[in-house]
């Protein structure tokens, strides 16, 4: 029954994902996208990772979708319509090899990827025991968010470092004269529903934070239904992006310097970067994923709210024009 | 076969399509497209290979994860240029006359 | 206390500064804070010279479960050419970054997020710290690159972000077969671990493939040339100068350091085959540039390709040819690291000055602005491998190396090489020294400010200077650790 039930899931994958590929027109391959990403919170259920499953839902599915159908309802309707396997950009015709090649390498890919798998030596050294073991020391009980806020907390550091990049990627690219957005159409439908449903969403958002320090659950969890949730208060019509600058950009990067000041004011003790003290090892952890929470939301909201204004397309001697 | 290889399986399948989708694709959404889906699919290995045959392994899903995140704002990070280039060019695909593979190269005087 | 997170903390803690804190002169703090970083770095240096390698374990968990710092003689090394290239980089940019206003606001915080993840690269031990190093390396560079937002920048920006994420992917691939096989990320457990196998060669396939497209090696260089020839000229000359080498550095470590037992000969040569047409390819699309930043651009191409000639040198030959291999190839990092930015630094003046990018424009400017070509000459001199140079040293260390293994092939690829750099240097002096054009009074120049033409000539002048000092981080390079890791390697 199991098996049957993931032997259809895994086929059922492969189809979404050939469906995005080639789908007629990009709404129905963003649809097919969400989709995919839903199936996939579905597998990491039935692979023994549930936060896996609420990342992917939340991020992989709902965030990424909500960006894409952002971009692909800012372009034309032709550039919409882009069809599938498209090689005639300049009409010239395709040569055989640029068919071939493609086929030949997904092929050889596939292949070798399947002996990698099949001929898998068994692994000396077991990470998990080790985890477990070490457990009782890291100041929480559930096992993943020791790996991510304890045990390699410093991947989990420039983690944090890359999403403020990219935040400082969409300041830089926003053009100079930003005017407000005219008429900024407030929904009354989703105004009033927004209104009902955020504050679950916060509250949400807050509860699985705090669980995940002894269930599944997290800061990337948690920041993820906080975006969510100013991602619809915008969709609703509320400026919350007009939050004053510098404001926002210390919400932004306060998780980041929470995060950097307790990691290095530990060694003024002595110890080494990133070690918590035993005693409160628990607490500053709580205390950080509660900054990062905080910004995290804050950063993929504004990875949403950054992207450039829908001007639309000019000839290109104007848009240089807008540049200076 | 237990669950974790079949879906390790899956996601050697996901990529080699994503990457035949790659080389044939000049669309660039249908890359980032490409991107994702290949991203799930290493994603789907490195779980499933770690978990066949053991037990539940927390440092390959606490990798994943860090691994989602990196992959949306990666994600974020092309959608922002993508749709400041198709402002400026009205153009959805990198060709050899907006710029590219250096032989056509001009950048044009800054001013 | 421990100075090795330090040269983490202090670009970061910059980073927040300069995001947060705009109004701050936040350019002049940049330069302080690059001279508390060179400082935490020389005293790392030292450290490493008197006491050899050092590791750390961070949050005080071991490796396997923790994540390990690594700081060795290679390591410092380029831990300090790092220190010293983005200090007269951020010299320059003061002057420079007049000119771009827009720019200048966003300059600095991915100048340092770039500064933290290229030292977190060379000091990481742990395979997916690694490919988060990478990725934040990518972001920032990206980021740089499509400062000035124009067209041909976002498109040169899209295909480099593209290629880089499609190389991320390949590696992570690579890091995750690695992991189910030998369930550790550390570099060092690896090493012991490690045993030639499917999976591992076909975690070692993807990962190198990941990282040469990473590196913009041929034939995956074609992102290379418009990124750097169309970003700022002090954001090329981080880029061709470093960023390129982190992931040049990734594969060199893989290979040579923990999977030196799993290179098959054939992949060695492989390596020194592509690296091969990347030297012929890129020598021959420079001379055919119209433009002196592409000319630049497509010299870096070539010159990656010299790196690639490392690896059939060091593998599989006697131990003493593998160590001159080995310490010519990463001499050659450091030489190519600083001629390479005084080039894109004095072209950078150069283009200022004239206000045009092709070279035809630069005729007869020989008298008008003499310090910055002549910058740009003795860079040229250390590409072209003449003595004295770091370069000439770097190229006479892996010519031995080959004559040595009587990898004779090698011995005419390096030469030739050589005279082909030689053509394209020669091409930009040719017309800078056009007679005609300096008696007709053509070249007419725009004063370039004194600290960008000397900021060029500074890093020109150590990348010959490199060829007197040779030893100091080839002695480094030679420390216990690195040494027994190669004669593994060459048994």
């Amino acid at each position: 029954m199991n098996l049957a039930f993931d032997v259809l899931l895994g086929i059922a994958l492969l189809l979404c994902a050939a469906g995005v590929f080639y789908s007629r027109d990009l709404f129905r391959a963003v649809v097919m996208f969400i989709a995919f990403g839903l199936l996939l919170a579905l597998v990491w259920v039935r692979l023994d990772a549930p936060d896996l499953a609420l990342a992917e839902a939340a991020i992989g599915a709902g965030l990424t979708g909500v960006l894409m159908i952002d971009a692909v309802a800012h372009l034309s309707a032709k550039n919409a319509h882009h069809q599938g396997a498209q090689f005639d950009q300049t009409g010239a015709r395709p040569q055989l090899w640029s068919r071939i090649l493609p086929v030949f390498s997904a092929v050889i890919i596939f292949i070798l990827l399947l002996g990698a798998i099949w001929w898998r030596p068994d692994a000396p050294v077991s990470l998990p025991d080790l985890v477990a073991e070490s457990l009782p020391e890291s100041g929480v009980e559930h096992p993943i968010t020791a790996v991510l806020l304890n045990f390699r907390s410093y991947d989990t550091l420039l983690e944090i470092a890359v999403l403020l990049v990219a935040v400082v990627v969409a300041m830089a690219l926003k053009p100079d004269t930003s005017e407000p957005e005219a008429g900024n159409s407030k929904d009354p439908i989703l105004h009033g529903l927004s209104a009902r449903l955020v504050p679950p969403m916060l509250v949400v958002g807050v509860y699985i934070l705090w669980a995940g320090s002894y269930m599944p659950g997290g800061a990337f969890q948690g920041g993820a239904i906080l975006a969510a949730a100013l991602v619809f208060l915008k969709l609703a019509g509320f400026g919350i992006e007009r939050l004053a600058d510098s404001l926002l950009r210390i919400g932004l990067a306060l998780g980041f310097i929470v995060f950097l000041t307790v990691a290095t004011s530990v060694m003024i003790g002595g110890r080494p970067f990133l070690t918590y003290p035993e005693s409160v090892a628990g607490e500053l952890i709580f205390f950080i994923e509660a900054m990062l929470t905080f910004s995290i939301g804050l950063i993929l909201f504004s990875l949403f709210s950054q992207a450039p204004p829908p001007v639309a397309p000019t000839s290109s001697l104007q848009g240089e024009q807008d540049e200076r | 076969m237990s669950a974790n290889l079949w879906f390790a399986l899956v996601g050697a399948g996901l990529i080699a399509l994503a990457a035949f989708t790659f080389f044939v694709q000049t669309h660039l959404l249908r890359r980032i497209f490409a991107f994702n889906i290949m991203g799930s699919g290493v994603f789907l290995i490195m779980v499933g290979m770690a978990q066949h045959l053991r037990q539940t392994d927390p440092v390959p899903q606490a990798l994943v994860l860090t691994g989602i995140v990196v992959a949306v704002s990666a994600t974020a990070l092309a959608l922002l240029i993508f749709r400041r280039f198709y402002a400026l060019s009205a153009a959805v695909t990198l060709t050899q006359d907006n710029d590219t593979l250096g032989d056509s190269y001009e950048q044009e005087p800054r001013q | 206390m421990n100075l090795i997170p330090f040269l983490l903390v202090i670009p970061l803690a910059w980073a927040l500064i300069s995001l947060l804190l705009p109004r701050l002169p936040i350019g002049p703090i940049a330069l302080l804070g690059m001279l508390v970083q060179s400082l935490a770095t020389a005293l790392l240096w030292r450290s490493v010279q008197l006491h050899g390698a050092e590791r750390y374990a961070i949050g005080d968990w071991m490796a396997p479960l923790g994540i390990t710092l690594v700081a060795d003689g290679l390591t410092v090394t380029l831990l300090a050419i790092t220190a010293l290239i983005a200090m007269v980089c951020a010299f320059y940019a003061l002057f420079y970054l007049r000119s771009h206003r827009h720019e200048a606001r966003y300059f600095w915080p991915l100048f340092w997020f770039l500064l933290a993840s290229l030292n977190g690269i060379w000091l990481a031990g742990d395979l997916f710290n690694l490919y988060v190093g990478l990725e934040l390396v990518t972001f920032a560079a990206v980021g740089m690159v499509i400062l000035s937002a124009n067209r041909q920048t976002l498109a040169a920006g899209l295909r480099y972000l593209y290629m880089a994420l499609l190389g991320s992917i390949g590696y992570l691939l690579g890091v995750a077969l690695l992991y189910s096989a030998y369930g550790t990320l550390d570099m060092r457990q690896l090493a012991e671990l490690i045993e030639p196998n499917w999976t591992t060669h076909v975690a070692m396939l993807s990962i190198s493939l990941g990282l040469l497209v990473k590196t913009a090696i041929f034939p995956f260089h074609f992102w290379l040339p418009p990124a750097h020839g169309g970003a700022l000229a002090p954001v090329s000359a981080l880029l061709s100068a470093l960023v390129v080498k982190s992931s040049f550095y990734i594969l060199a470590r893989l290979w040579l350091d923990v999977g030196a037992d799993v290179l098959p000969v054939i992949t060695a040569q492989g390596f020194g085959l592509i690296g091969a047409c990347a030297i012929f390819y890129g020598g021959f699309k420079a001379l055919q540039q119209d433009e002196i930043k592409m000319l630049v651009a497509y010299s870096t191409v070539a010159q990656l390709g010299y790196l690639m000639l490392v690896f059939p040198l060091a593998a599989g030959t006697a131990p003493e040819h593998s160590m001159l291999a080995w310490q010519g190839g990463m001499l050659h990092v450091l030489a190519h690291a600083l001629a390479k930015s005084a080039m894109f630094l004095s072209v950078g003046t150069l283009v200022l000055a004239v206000g045009s990018k092709k070279i035809d424009a630069l005729a007869g400017i020989s008298t008008r602005i003499p310090l910055s070509l002549f910058a740009f000459g003795l860079a040229g001199v250390s590409l072209m491998g003449l003595p004295p140079s770091g370069g000439f040293n770097a190229k006479w260390l892996m010519l031995q190396s080959a004559i040595g293994s009587g990898q004779w092939h090698w011995v005419v690829v390096l030469s030739l090489g050589s005279l082909l750099t030689a053509t394209y240097i020669f091409k930009v002096f040719r017309v800078s020294f056009d007679q005609q054009a300096i008696d007709s009074g053509k070249g007419l120049v725009k004063r370039a400010p004194w600290g960008m033409e000397l900021s060029a000539l500074f890093l020109a002048g150590l990348a010959i200077a490199l060829g007197f000092a040779a030893a100091l981080p080839v002695e480094l390079l030679s420390l216990p650790e690195v040494e027994s890791s190669l004669m593994e390697a060459s048994q």
